[in-house]
């Protein structure tokens, strides 16, 4: 089966060899990956069975970890919104970052914002600004206390969920920008007092919209996607 | 958007010859000098390094044109509005006031503001550098080896491989789905108004992340079944032993760093150097 894949691949039809062994082998790979289907549910279960914990760490919170970094690395460069104000623009990652916080818990929202911004501020300025870096972080992993509660995964998304999440989120952007942000750039680039906490409360409000607005709208889009629970009753 | 972002290749330089552990060490630990010190002297000399080391990697200018345009206008605004919101945070700093120039109100020139902006804008230059030659001469498959080696556990380095390994896959997806749209008329150009081009980008980005989604599950499922996570440790492939280069790198990085330090310590006995007193 292998031998036969590989050799679909070559353009030159002439240098194929035909192998007739995949027949044989071709039951033998039907059971391997039925059975490799089976795992997969297992595992799958096993995971839906399980207690959420905040700051459990499994494959599939570092693998959503790594594609919303790289995901929000992206929407930070190129999808964003300049504002009047110098210095601050209406950045939509946040609206991902607080997506995927609500999805997979506050490590991996604190690290995808972490990742995220510290590699698109070295991608475009160089070095990271570790003062703005660190706040995203404490920002999203904030995002990820409405994570326990949420039953976004059988496809529950209702009115109050979104009000607890929305609260979180307001909670977060302002303990991120207007405290954290501010104090870290008097404390490591000592700038003027007044401009870093006219700069966060700016930052406060354009990211509290982009993570209201468009993470809500992901939310919501999201649970349509998932089947909800008790949706399959049995025929009689 | 065409911009190649991570343009690594391989050069027969000493600094590319470093191992990926020596370069992040030596990169934290000058970037924290210079954050930490406001000593102009200190900085220079950080900064003439930066510059000698730049051109030792043999990096192009056509490389980083971009990224320094970017910078050149990040610092002037941030000096210009510096300025219109605090023209006596150096008089504030120093202790003392040279006026020079009165503009007008309260915005008046002083010495002491051209000496801490001056400062800063030195501080911001000769870091830049350095993130470049960390970019620029990082294989990212070593990366995270490194960071692993730094102390960082394996479950924390590995997403940051793998962020690096994902991300030019990501444009990509992003780039076909714009496409797509595009082709069934959705108008991402100048041509439409602000409102909905904004909208239009949700309509580009709402795909992206519920394809990355379905991603996330195939590669955690993939990886599980490998039995990812059940050790402590893990090895990596790309890492590499430290050499006798590399040895001489960190020893250097570390000397500008005590000497940083040392001098704001002992001889300015602040983070700021004051010629005014």
């Amino acid at each position: 089966m292998v031998c036969y894949l590989s050799n679909s691949n070559i353009n030159d039809k002439k240098n194929v060899v035909i192998d007739y062994n995949h027949y044989f082998d071709y039951t033998y790979m039907v059971v391997e990956v039925e059975e490799l289907v089976f795992e997969t549910i297992i595992i799958n279960t096993q995971r839906r069975k399980r207690m959420k914990k905040y700051f459990e760490v499994n494959t599939k919170t570092i693998v959503a970890t790594a594609l919303g970094a790289a995901l929000f690395t992206l929407l930070f460069m190129f999808v964003k919104v300049p504002s009047p104000i110098p210095e601050t623009s209406f950045q939509t990652a946040y609206g991902l970052s607080a997506f995927f916080a609500m999805l997979f818990g506050p490590i991996a929202g604190g690290l995808i914002a972490f990742i995220g911004h510290g590699l698109s501020d070295a991608l475009q300025y160089g070095s990271p600004w570790w003062s703005w870096v660190i706040a995203s972080g404490v920002a999203s992993f904030i995002f990820g206390f409405a994570f326990k509660t949420s039953k976004i995964e059988d496809g529950e998304f209702v009115l109050k969920d979104i009000i607890r999440f929305n609260i979180i989120q307001v909670v977060g952007n302002l303990v991120a920008w207007v405290v954290v942000a501010p104090v870290l750039d008097i404390l490591i680039y000592a700038e003027p007092v007044n401009l870093v906490f006219t700069q966060g409360i700016i930052a406060a409000v354009m990211n509290i919209i982009s993570a209201g607005v468009i993470g809500t709208l992901l939310l919501i889009a999201y649970s349509k996607t998932r089947v909800k629970k008790g949706s399959l009753n049995k025929n009689d | 958007m065409r911009t190649k972002l991570f343009s690594y290749n391989y050069l027969d330089t000493p600094i590319h010859k470093l191992s990926g552990l020596t370069k992040i060490l030596s990169f934290l630990l000058l970037t924290f000098a210079v954050m930490f010190s406001y000593d102009i002297r200190c900085i220079t000399g950080i900064m003439i390094f930066a510059f000698i080391i730049f051109k030792m990697a043999k990096i192009q200018w056509s490389q980083v044109k971009l990224m320094v345009v970017y910078v050149i206008v990040f610092v002037l605004t941030n000096a210009i509005i510096t300025y219109l919101f605090a023209p006596e945070h150096g008089v504030e700093l120093y202790g003392t006031r040279h006026e020079l120039i009165k503009i007008f109100g309260r915005y008046t020139m002083t010495l002491e503001q051209l000496f801490y902006q001056g400062t800063k804008l030195v501080k911001y230059a000769s870091v830049i550098p350095f993130g470049i030659i960390f970019l620029m001469t990082t294989n990212p498959s070593e990366f995270a080896a490194s960071l692993n080696k730094v102390g960082v556990h394996y479950k924390l380095a590995y997403p940051v491989s793998l962020t690096l390994r994902y991300f030019p896959d990501i444009q990509r997806n992003y780039q076909d789905i714009s496409l797509a749209q595009q082709a069934r008329g959705l108008e991402m150009s100048n041509k439409a108004s602000l409102k909905s081009r904004f909208k239009n980008a949700l309509m580009i980005i709402i795909p992206l992340i519920f394809s990355t989604i379905d991603r996330i599950d195939v590669i955690s499922n993939a990886m599980d079944l490998r039995g990812f996570g059940k050790g402590k440790k893990r090895t990596w492939y790309s890492g590499k032993k430290l050499a006798k280069i590399d040895y001489i790198a960190l020893g250097l990085s570390l000397l500008i760093f005590m000497i940083t330090i040392y001098v704001s310590i002992f001889i300015n006995h602040s983070r700021f150097y004051n010629p005014f007193i």
